[in-house]
Formats: structure tokens, C-alpha cells, sequence
């Protein structure tokens, strides 16, 4: 068995190639109200299908030129074709149904406005001392950020306007890795080593700033300013995502198929396989790839079942590898034996809530013992401790 | 597509990450066991057939009692791990090759039972297991565990005892080389330290042994012996033979460096470290065993869940 290399350059070869077609689309809601969607309404590319209530997050829209065939809490289907107008009388969907909007033009809270309708969340962009750009592939295998910043360098900068107007920072500073001479117009450049995990947000920011907190700093990915940057290019909807899949880096329309995506870029996924979505470290794996892609995923990878010793619920042998990895400086081996039987109060003294969620200390464990899942589970169970306590006392008032 | 159909194709669904390095319990304790092989080679050209009698009684003592142990319990059998035989085997390194079968048998029961079992098995034990076993019949029969009454036909001599009871104009006597190659007397596989050294050496370059524990072990040792030494040369050893016999290598490298009964930052491991190697020493000088190292390791064991206390900021704390 090889070992899997962590570097962050993926040497995978740009620029982006267009996804596939997709016949259905299955358009992520995270928490958008589904009250406004329609069955068998007909909807063009850019038809807003979902609205989501908070002003910060963009909302939902269709992708394609088709019809809704069903909604459920997680997705709304759309199927392509051509589509009958709702009513008699109306005039039918087009190809081109939306007006584009000339986001460059505007500011401030007219501009925020602007971008949640047109699908881009803005919420993490608030005003700050310095703006900091994570210009690294988020995981080994996974190399968008190296395509965008090295082939769509002018597309990046227009998102990378629009993010500076909401943030308004004095300071803008770009990661990239060690041996990259990618810019951005305005960035004072800073090279990071280029091995995982030093493309996690806490340790890129410690990394530009020397501060271990992000009190006073907004963070934005390469990505996120690409999807920005075609926004403010096209005037148009945000339906679409860059990811990262085997060799390649494809365009794919927000609610493809993930089946139709792998089947595009020629890798293969065997029952029993894992197929994740994003890298290896910190995606989530999938149980069918009719699942749509979402407009913040940045890559698919397929992990073989053989290629490694599966899970187990052994003890923790307190071999210490894990503490050794853990970039937050904790230890995940005691955390999660506290976790494991349910001593969330000690877990929380082992500062359980520092973790980044790299995942480096599952990827060491002697044991192969689910470190994260513990990690999630007990942060999980400490929030609603937490808020099971507001209730009360709220209720005592 | 997906062909409506058929089945649905299943795939695994795991938190992440879903990479992993390819360490596994079993395969570290088989490499363990592979690292000590050379030893026990050098054993069996020293002492012979005794050396791997009880070697492989000792082993199959403790798989079968940790079979049973499992039974008892009501539980899969954890056997197959390998870490029983690789118990056996470290306790079979700290007898005498003579040592009576019955005190082998007992020896390896009590290590797993009382060192490793009655604290729930792998990963609860909070003293090195075999040393369990080793303190217990070191404390109920002494002369059966005494190399030098033990082994009677040999011209090897026991360089701690001669120290203990003929004094250091006796001890300078030896070669520093030949019990770097294992020519001394003493448990059958502690003494052979170039086989342990290159044991240790290959479980380093796989990465599975972490230098912290060995290194600050034999630092410990040294400089205590050291501070001895010019305190009165003419009473008390140089450092290096307190380096070079007893068990002091197989305990900086393999014993003190248990996973579970030795402490996991850095820090902590190099004060764990120290600490057994200093009061290795201590014991040798003013103890009553020729040979302080089980009893140094197991000392500071006691104080692993203090050392563990020992730890750095987390990432963001102020
Ligand atoms: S995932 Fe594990 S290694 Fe990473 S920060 Fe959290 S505890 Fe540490
Ligand atoms: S790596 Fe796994 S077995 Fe080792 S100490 Fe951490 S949790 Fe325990």
C-alpha cells in the first residue's frame, strides 16, 4: 500500500472544462423555505425557485430549462426539457428567462441585497481589519484553487472587487503555497508550505496574520471569489460550482447528479467504495450519487474500499499518534474516549471545541477509531446542552 | 445514468477523513514482534534451548490465558491482536533462561491477567503489563529469578551483581564491549543490547517507535550515573556501564515506551522519560534489586496520569 501524499499542489491541469448536461438537476436547499416552489412549474436557467430567510445566504435557483418535478426538504428536482407556460395566456420560459444585473455598480447594502438574489451568500463578509484570501487547494488530491488563481486569474479579481466593497478592508492578504507565483491585483502575497493541513482557515489565518484568533478577519476562498467573480461577469444567477474530479476541473450546474459528473470525468465507483464529496480529509461521503452537487463543493473523490484498514470501535491504545498531528494542540485520543461515554463536560476540559476538524488525528489512529465523528458528536451534544440551558433559563424568567 | 430499475448501487457512508495511514494495532505489535527477533536469536546463541523454552512458554501463556480471560469476560477474543505474544515475549526477555516452567506459566498469567485483563484489556491497562508480571514473581520468588543462581553453567557474569556484592573494582573489570554485544549475565533478553539497539532502530525508521521516551530514558540514566561517578569514582560505575546492563535498553526502548501506561505530549514524554531513567539509578545505588529498571518504569507509570497533566495550549487559548 502506498501512502497517500498530503502536498496541496495537485499538478492537475486547467482550466476549467464544461460538466456535463444534465437531464435532472436536484438543487440543494440548506434551510431555504420551500412554500413559493411549485410542482410541474416550468422554469427557465435563472429562475429563482427557493428563497432562504436569512438576507445572508443566496438563494436557491434553477440551473436549467425545465420543469419542477418534485420538492423535498433537501432538494427541489427539475427535469429539462422543454417547458409548457404555468398558466394559459403566460408566456413560456426561454433559454434566457432573467436580466442580468450590473452588481459592479453597486455598494454597501444595495450590493448585499443584490447578491443573495442572485444565489451568493454574503454573510461571512462583514466589515474587517483584513481580508484574508485562502488561495490553497482546500485538500491533497483536490486543485481548483491552483486552476482558478493560474488560469482564471481576471474572473477571481472581479469577485475579489465585489468581496472588498462589503468588507472594506485596509489589508488584503493572499495564501498560496510555497513554490506558486500566483497574485491577485491589490494582495500582498504570502507563501504557506504546501502540505495539509495548512490549507484549514484557522491555520492560514495564523499563518498571514500570526494570530491564532479571527477576531477582526473575513476569510474568503479563491472559490468563493470565482463564483463572485462570474456573478458580477454575467450579471446572471449563481448555478453553478468548479470542482475538482480525478484529473480535471469541471464547471458542473448546482444539482447535477454526482453519477453524471463522475461519469463525465471517466472515474469509476464500485459498490462498497466511498464516493465523497470534497477531499479525502474532510468530505462527506455520499450514499447515492443521484445527490445533486452544491454550490460550495470543490471536489469529488472516489476512495476504494480495499485501498484502507476499515473503521473499528477498538479502544483508544493512547499510542499518542494523534496528539502529534492535532494542529489545535489538543488531545484527540482522550476527547473522544470522553465522548465515547458520553463525559461531554470532560471532553469539553480536554477543549474538545478547539478541534479545526482537519481530520489528520482519524487519519493516524492506531486504532482507526472514527476520531472526527466522536469530535462532531460531542460538539454536537455540548451545543444542545447549551441551549437546552437558554430554554430553561429563559423559561425561569 | 442511473438505471431506475435496478438496485441502487451501495456505496460506504463514514465521517471522514476517509484516508488512513495503514497502522493498525495488529500490524505495530507484529512489527514489535519482528524487532525483537535479533534478540532473541542472540539469546538463543548465548543460553541455548532454555532461552527458547521459556520464550515459547511464555507466549503461549499469555494467548491462552487471554483467551480464556476473553471467554470469562464474555467478549471476542482479542488474540488476535498479537499484543498477548508480544506480552509473553517481553516478559520472557526479563527471566533467567533457567527460570522453572511453573514460574514462566505464572509469571505471563499474572502479566496478562493483573497488568493488562483486570483493567479491561489493551488500551486500560495502566502499567506496563509485563512488568506486572516481572514485579510480582521478582517479589515472591527471588532466587528462581536470579540469573546468577539460575544459570550455573555458563562462564558469563552478572555485571550488576558483581557491582552489588563484589563492588566497582569488579565491575570495571568487564569489557564495555562485550556487554554491548550481550556477553554478561543476567535476563535472557534485557542483556542483549546491540539486538535491542537494532530492533529499536528499524521500529524508528518505520515510524513506529517515537525517540522522545527512549532518548530521555537513557539521558536520565546516563547523568544520574554520571553524577555518581564524580560524586566518588571509586565506589559507583561510569555511566555507560549503567547504560550497558541490566535492562536499561530494553526498558528505554521497548517497556517505558508502552503506549498506554506512558504519557502522550512532548513534553510529558521527555519528563516520563527522565524520571525512570534518574530513579533507574537511584534504585541501583540504594535499592535492594541489582537491576532498578521494571521498578523505575513502573514508578513513574504511577505518575503518568500526572505528566498527562502536562500539555500545551490549545490552538486560540490566550
Ligand atoms: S480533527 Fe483531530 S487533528 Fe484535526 S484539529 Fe481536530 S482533533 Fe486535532
Ligand atoms: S491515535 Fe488513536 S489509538 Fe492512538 S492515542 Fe490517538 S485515538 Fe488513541
Amino acid at each position: 500500500m502506498t501512502k497517500p501524499s498530503f502536498t496541496l499542489l495537485a499538478g492537475i491541469g486547467g482550466p476549467v472544462q464544461d460538466g456535463p448536461e444534465p437531464e435532472v438537476v436536484r438543487v440543494p436547499l440548506r434551510g431555504h423555505s420551500t412554500k413559493t416552489i411549485k410542482k410541474k412549474a416550468p422554469v427557465g436557467p435563472g429562475t429563482l425557485v427557493a428563497e432562504h430567510p436569512d438576507p445572508g445566504v443566496g438563494d436557491a435557483h434553477s440551473p436549467i430549462l425545465g420543469v419542477v418535478t418534485d420538492v423535498t426538504d433537501t432538494a427541489v428536482i427539475i427535469t429539462a426539457g422543454e417547458a409548457k407556460p404555468a398558466k394559459e395566456g403566460e408566456p413560456a420560459p426561454t433559454a434566457d428567462p432573467v436580466a442580468p444585473v450590473a452588481v459592479a455598480s453597486l455598494g454597501g447594502d444595495e450590493l448585499r441585497k443584490a447578491l443573495k438574489a442572485l444565489g451568493v451568500s454574503t454573510r461571512p463578509f462583514t466589515k474587517a481589519a483584513v481580508l484574508v484570501v485562502n488561495g490553497l487547494n482546500p485538500e491533497p488530491g483536490t486543485g481548483i484553487a491552483e486552476i482558478l488563481l493560474g488560469d482564471h486569474q481576471a474572473t477571481v479579481e472581479k469577485g475579489l472587487e465585489l468581496v472588498q466593497k462589503l468588507v472594506e478592508p485596509p489589508t488584503v492578504l493572499l495564501a498560496v503555497p510555497a513554490g506558486s507565483s500566483a497574485t491577485l491585483y491589490g494582495c500582498t502575497v504570502k507563501q504557506v508550505p504546501a502540505t495539509y493541513p495548512n490549507s484549514v482557515n484557522p491555520l492560514v489565518v495564523k499563518a498571514l496574520t500570526g494570530k491564532e484568533t479571527m477576531d477582526g478577519v473575513a476569510l474568503v476562498s479563491v472559490m468563493e471569489l470565482y463564483a463572485m467573480g462570474r456573478v458580477a461577469e454575467t450579471g446572471l444567477p449563481l448555478t453553478e460550482a468548479v470542482l475538482t474530479v480525478g484529473n480535471a476541473a469541471y464547471r458542473v450546474k448546482v444539482g447535477t447528479p454526482i453519477a453524471a459528473v463522475l461519469a463525465q470525468a471517466g472515474v469509476a465507483a464500485s459498490p462498497c467504495d466511498r464516493v465523497v464529496v470534497g477531499g479525502p480529509m474532510r468530505g462527506k461521503a455520499v450514499a447515492s450519487t443521484d445527490q445533486g452537487v452544491s454550490k460550495d463543493d470543490y471536489a469529488l473523490t472516489v476512495v476504494p474500499e480495499a485501498a484502507f484498514p476499515p473503521v473499528t470501535d477498538l479502544p483508544c491504545i493512547n499510542c499518542g499518534e494523534c496528539v502529534l498531528v492535532c494542529p489545535s494542540r489538543i488531545m484527540p485520543g482522550f476527547v473522544t474516549r470522553y465522548v465515547e461515554f458520553k463525559m461531554y463536560d470532560k471532553a469539553k476540559e480536554f477543549h474538545l471545541e478547539s478541534c479545526m476538524e482537519c481530520g489528520m488525528c482519524g487519519y493516524v489512529c492506531t486504532a482507526r477509531r472514527p476520531l472526527l465523528q466522536y469530535i462532531r458528536l460531542g460538539k454536537k451534544n455540548l451545543d444542545l446542552q447549551a441551549s437546552a440551558l437558554t430554554s430553561c433559563r429563559l423559561q425561569g424568567e | 445514468m442511473a438505471n431506475e430499475a435496478t438496485a441502487p448501487t451501495l456505496y460506504t457512508v463514514a465521517a471522514p477523513p476517509h484516508w488512513h495511514c495503514g497502522r493498525t494495532v495488529t500490524g505495530v505489535m507484529q512489527q514489535y514482534i519482528l524487532a525483537l527477533l535479533p534478540a532473541a536469536v542472540m539469546a538463543f546463541i548465548y543460553y541455548g534451548f532454555p532461552a527458547l523454552r521459556v520464550i515459547g512458554l511464555s507466549c503461549a501463556t499469555a494467548v491462552a490465558v487471554e483467551a480464556l480471560c476473553c471467554k470469562a469476560m464474555d467478549r471476542p477474543s482479542s488474540v488476535d491482536d498479537f499484543h498477548a505474544v508480544l506480552t509473553g515475549l517481553f516478559l520472557a526477555f526479563l527471566l533467567p533462561a533457567m527460570a522453572p516452567w511453573w514460574l514462566v506459566v505464572v509469571g505471563a498469567a499474572v502479566s496478562i491477567v493483573v497488568g493488562k485483563m483486570l483493567f479491561g484489556g489493551l488500551g486500560g491497562n495502566p502499567l506496563c503489563a509485563p512488568l506486572v508480571g516481572w514485579a510480582i514473581l521478582s517479589l515472591s520468588w527471588k532466587t528462581q529469578m536470579d540469573p546468577g543462581a539460575m544459570v550455573l553453567a555458563t562462564n558469563l557474569v552478572d555485571p550488576l551483581t558483581q557491582l552489588k556484592y563484589l563492588g566497582v573494582a569488579a565491575a570495571n573489570k568487564l569489557s564495555l564491549g562485550d556487554l554491548f554485544i550481550g556477553k554478561q549475565l543476567g535476563a535472557l533478553g534485557a542483556t542483549q543490547v546491540l539486538a535491542l539497539l537494532v530492533g529499536a532502530g528499524y521500529l524508528v525508521s518505520r515510524g513506529l517507535l517515537k525517540l522522545y521516551i527512549p532518548l530521555s530514558f537513557l539521558a536520565g540514566v546516563f547523568l544520574a550515573g554520571l553524577v555518581y561517578y564524580l560524586m566518588d569514582g571509586s565506589v559507583y560505575p561510569s555511566p555507560v556501564f549503567h547504560l550497558l546492563t541490566g535492562s536499561v535498553v530494553l526498558g528505554a526502548c521497548f517497556l517505558a515506551t508502552d503506549p498506554n501506561s506512558s504519557p502522550v505530549n512532548k513534553a510529558a514524554m521527555v519528563g516520563f522519560g527522565l524520571t525512570a531513567g534518574v530513579m533507574t539509578v537511584i534504585i541501583r545505588v540504594y535499592g535492594m534489586y541489582p537491576d532498578g529498571v521494571p521498578f523505575a518504569i513502573l514508578f513513574a507509570n504511577l505518575f503518568t496520569p500526572m505528566f498527562d497533566l502536562i500539555r500545551p495550549k490549545p490552538f486560540g487559548a490566550r
